[in-house]
């Protein structure tokens, strides 16, 4: 796997056909023109493959400012990388050419955060499903595009008379959400990136939008990119998870091991920090890793200043993301002596 | 609410292609027209506007069709179609105040004041309509270009805007009245050409910083993923909201040029024989009407132009309170 | 154990025995457009001195409505309807403004949803601490300056900050910091109860964690009653003794925490507990079907029974109320509304599955 990512390096394309979306050493900078002086690294050298074959899901999480959500954007080629590139099916998507532009567009869809927001208050709901169908052409008459929505809204559970000719204030977040889900399903996209698609949404209702969107993965082969702060729907529903802390990756690998079993000092303050919802098994007291207010920009270990296991060369260098077992991997040099070697890819360590 | 047996879809028609054009048409009713209304009800500054209005056009219409008046020759005059003779100089006798056979009696030079303001008033109120359709047409596809195109477009536009701005608009006027048409005057045409000259930096700004906070919204960025194109995003997604900024812009609009075209004429600068309502303060003012007691001359082109700007000004916080979701009363 | 700490945990123990707050058949309505709105109806529970109540409810439950209500801080167009509000014995309905204006903060205390937006920005921490104290203090009583200042900084300290916090401005703080400069403020003058309105709700749970365990520590020093508004049940479950169920504008169960995550009473409960998603066992997720119901048309009898496992008969919902459901005339579920009854000994539920016992 690391001479093939030493081969990728060498080529200006990305590696080819086994991968629909990759990105290679993509970085995300903000600021540091004439009028904002002040630089934040919202990602720092990311490079993740997303295979065509068994995509499966994949969780990013972290907190507020941790860059997940620039991710997101990256992927969906909202913004632009400031290093690295992005390749879609082997081509670079800063320089697509129209129809391929056009495919890229159609292929990476997103799932936002507000199930508010990405309705245009002027339209009934039938406005954001209707849309993409007459834009890239999918029914060849009005009734076949009707019936095509029908289809994935009650694919999605959505009786079509609760929703259709409605506004969207009339229906319920939930509600809101799941239409979401059913336009993702009515494109078939390759890949799906959902930005904390249930964090404005009721918990009673978080688990039916989720397992929609699981079924989209399951069912249609969808990739699912699942950007969320919450790691315990990111344990249920996700294959490998990528936890990030201020723009880097300080954690990856299966999902299973990264939460029952993390080994990077704040993917293990993040897990011991979840409310469980257990009585009989309350927080522990020590209150260590108070967060620091200060400025973000420093060299090594993003972390360092809140580890309780900080080290000389944490704040040095940035350590690299070592593999810690088959499916595992962490940036802290904790690992350092008892690492598998070092990662260049996220998705090699992926299950 | 109650889950109960899934229904079929072949029993219950749905398709659009099925509904006939007098449904639709309720439809349209029943979710584009109603809610406004009932909208309305609690909007009530708008209301008191569009009434003030209303009620003005009603009166200038009324007269327009309806006043008769016996001239200095004893034909009948009216105000309606080729005959609004009455508000020219030396048709009736001059000097009456509105306790004798003229309603609102009759100015210095022989004209009917109310034939007067009946040709005046809707004269007046079209050079603002213009002015301010101009000026916001240009405004917004400057606006439009500017935060579409972004980079040097967006620079030099906002630059242009904002230098212009701040020079006052009238000093401009006068210059352009007093250098091209020396002793004359604009006409009321040129008149509206020019305010509208002067009117679209203001809505260009407005209305572009809110492209640049709608392009940024959620159903802007949804429409591009599904495929929209700019034109699409522009006409389809986001002009059913600005609607409501427009049209409060192009009300403000016609209030500035209406009071620009009033000071210019009240100045002379504008054609002084037309019969608007500033080239009747002109004379109003040019014959000292008010020294000699002719209060009445002064009187009633004063109310209309109060009622005029008292009826824009609450049509447009009216229409703020719509664009303005936070000035709106909580429901 | 030695003879004076057990003297002093039964006192503890007398103590907790007794009602702080007592909400007897409270009434929130609005008034909106399509209709009255009964956005918390009927609602009692009291809670004691020192407890930890929580009280948890979908977004529309009326949950958050009813803890503004409290205080009188409900917006127009709600307006209390009906029902009693008491604070160790005062009744605070009946106050008039100025009393109320004295009892906030001096005996109740509210720490905001998103302290970002309740602390003044153009006002220093230290201010904006002092300015609550001040409104609450007579002229005549106010300490002077250094004493004053002294007050801050061990407000400060005591929930986990810097002395030197009290001269900046909020943009300068965090989130986590300014939700604990709010927590500071609603502490300031030692009230009796604090209400804390989704206090961490858009904080990292790292800093979640921080400000929950202080809010804890600072209520076991004054011996103060909290009550802790939500819809996170693990929230609940880490840091509530009691915990209080609202759906669609009722209270539907209230009891002590472990009681209700061991053998959750109502059906609502027990759906919202087996609905939350664990970092154990993996595809054990489920969610309520259905939506919860418009408060202006709510359903008729009972305003669960349309997602009710119970009343639906759900197979995989038997279990434990197989026997129940035996005797459970469902007709009742579409006719009656239940009320809150004590099914058992610090144990309320307003479910007619429990009216055949009592």
């Amino acid at each position: 796997m690391t001479t093939q990512t030493l081969d990728r390096e060498s080529t200006t394309k990305g590696s080819g056909t086994d991968n629909v979306l990759e990105l290679q050493n993509v970085s995300k900078v903000f600021g540091g023109g004439l009028l904002r002086r002040k630089v934040t690294v919202a990602v720092d050298d990311v490079s993740l493959g997303i295979p065509r074959e068994n995509p499966g899901i994949i969780a990013v999480a972290g907190e507020s400012g941790s860059g997940k959500t620039t991710l997101a954007r990256l992927m969906l080629g909202i913004i632009p990388p400031t290093e690295g590139a992005i390749y879609f099916n082997g081509h670079d998507i800063a320089t697509l050419n129209r129809s391929d532009r056009r495919e890229f567009r159609r292929e990476v869809q997103p799932i936002m955060q507000d199930p508010f927001e990405v309705y245009n208050p002027f339209y009934k709901v039938d406005h954001v499903l209707m849309s993409p169908v007459n834009n890239f052409g999918l029914a060849r008459s009005k009734s076949e595009a009707r019936d095509l929505v029908i289809e994935s809204l009650e694919t999605v559970g959505l009786r079509y008379q609760e929703t259709l000719g409605r506004f969207p204030h009339q229906l319920s977040g939930g509600q809101r959400q799941r239409i979401m889900v059913a336009r993702a399903l009515l494109l078939k996209p390759r890949i799906i990136v959902a930005d904390e698609p249930v964090s404005m949404v009721d918990a009673s209702l978080r688990a039916t939008i989720l397992g929609s969107i699981d079924l989209l993965n399951k069912e249609l082969g969808i990739a699912v990119i699942y950007i969320t702060h919450d790691l315990t729907t990111a344990f249920q529903i996700s294959d490998n998870i990528i936890v990030m802390y201020q723009g880097s990756v300080v954690e990856t690998g299966r999902v299973e091991d990264v939460i029952q079993n993390p080994q990077h000092p704040y993917t293990q303050l993040l897990v011991e920090s979840i409310p469980r919802p257990d009585p009989g098994e309350r927080w522990g007291r020590d209150m260590a890793s108070q967060e620091t207010g200060g400025d973000t920009v420093q060299v090594g270990c993003r972390f360092a200043p809140r580890c309780p296991f900080a080290m000389p060369e944490c704040t040095a260098e940035m350590p690299p993301l070592y593999r810690v077992g088959n499916t595992q991997a962490a940036q802290c040099y904790l690992h350092r002596d008892t690492s598998l070697g070092n990662v260049q890819s996220i998705s090699d360590v992926f299950k | 609410m109650q889950d109960t047996t899934h229904p079929d879809r072949s029993i219950t028609p749905v398709g659009t292609e099925e509904t006939t054009f007098s449904e639709r048409a309720a439809t349209v009713y029943r979710e584009r027209v109603i809610p406004p209304l009932r909208y309305l009800r609690r909007n009530t500054l708008m209301v008191f506007g569009l009434c003030i209005l209303g009620g003005l056009t009603l009166l200038v219409l009324m007269s327009y069709l309806f006043y008769r008046q016996e001239d200095l020759y004893g034909e009948i005059q009216g105000v309606n179609g080729l005959s609004s003779a009455l508000s020219v100089p030396a048709r009736v006798k001059p000097n009456w105040n509105p306790f004798g056979e003229f309603p609102l009696g009759t100015d210095e030079q022989g004209r009917d004041i109310l034939a007067h303001l009946t040709v005046g008033t809707p004269l007046t109120l079209r050079i603002g309509l213009i002015a301010a359709a101009i000026g916001i047409g240009v405004g917004m596809v400057l606006a439009f270009v500017a935060a579409y195109a972004g980079g040097w477009v967006d620079a030099v536009i906002r630059v242009l805007v904002d230098s212009l701005i701040p020079i006052p608009g009238l000093v401009i006027l006068i210059i352009i009245a007093t250098s091209l048409t020396p002793g004359t005057g604009l006409t009321v045409d040129q008149l509206a050409v020019a305010i509208a000259v002067l009117s679209w930096p203001g809505p260009a700004r407005v209305i572009r910083s809110q492209v640049l906070v709608m392009r940024e919204r959620g159903y802007v960025q949804m429409a591009r993923m599904s495929g929209t194109g700019s034109l699409g995003i522009i006409f389809k997604e986001m002009m059913p909201n600005l609607a409501p900024y427009i049209l409060a812009s192009y009300v403000g609009a016609v209030t500035g040029a209406i009071l620009a075209t009033i000071g210019i004429e009240t100045l002379g600068l504008g054609d002084i024989d037309a019969p608007t309502l500033g080239a009747m303060l002109y004379w109003i003012i040019e014959l000292g009407a008010l020294l000699k007691g002719q209060w009445w001359w002064l009187l009633s082109p004063t109310i209309v132009i109060v009622l005029l700007f008292v009826g824009l000004f609450m049509i447009s916080a009216g229409l703020d309170e719509v664009a303005n979701p936070r000035l709106r009363r909580r429901v | 154990m030695t003879s004076a700490t057990a003297l002093a945990d039964a006192a503890n123990t007398d103590a907790s025995t007794d009602a702080l707050l007592e909400v007897e058949n409270l009434k929130v309505y609005y008034d909106t457009d399509a209709g009255q709105v009964k956005a918390v109806d009927d609602v009692t529970f009291t809670l004691k001195r020192g407890e930890r109540m929580g009280l948890v409810g979908e977004s529309g439950s009326g949950k958050t409505t009813m803890a503004m209500a409290l205080m009188r801080l409900h917006k127009p167009p709600a307006i209390i309807a009906g029902g009693t509000v008491r604070l160790d014995g005062v009744s605070l309905l009946d106050l008039n403004e100025e009393g109320m204006r004295q009892a906030r903060l001096r005996d109740i205390a509210l720490v905001p949803q998103g302290a970002m937006n309740s602390l003044n920005p153009v006002y220093r921490v230290r201010d904006q601490i002092v300015d609550g104290i001040k409104h609450h203090t007579p002229r005549d009583e106010m300490p002077n300056k250094s004493v004053v200042h002294e007050r801050v900084v061990e407000l400060l300290n005591s929930v986990g900050l810097d002395g030197s916090v009290s001269e900046m401005y909020p943009h300068e703080l965090s989130g986590g910091m300014k939700q604990r400069v709010a927590l500071a403020i609603a502490t300031s003058l030692r009230p009796k109860m604090i209400l804390a309105d989704e206090p961490t709700s858009a904080l990292d749970v790292v800093v979640q964690r921080q400000i929950m365990l202080t809010l804890e520590q600072l209520q076991q020093e004054m011996q103060a009653s909290v009550l802790l508004v939500g819809h996170d049940m693990g929230l609940m479950a880490q840091f509530a003794d009691v915990l209080g169920v609202m759906y669609a504008g009722h209270l539907v169960e209230f009891a002590p925490i472990d009681e209700i995550f061991a053998n959750p009473k109502h059906p609502y409960t027990k759906k919202l507990i087996s609905s939350l998603p664990d970092i154990q066992v993996k595809g054990r997720f489920t969610g309520i079907e259905g939506l919860p119901p418009t408060l202006v048309v709510p359903p008729p009898g009972c305003r669960f029974h349309p997602r009710c496992p119970i009343y639906n008969d759900d197979e995989d919902f038997r279990g434990e109320f197989l026997e129940l459901r035996g005797s459970l005339d469902t007709s009742l579920c579409t006719t009656v509304d239940p009320p809150l009854n004590e099914i058992e000994p610090r144990r309320w539920a307003a479910c007619h599955l429990y009216e055949g016992g009592n």
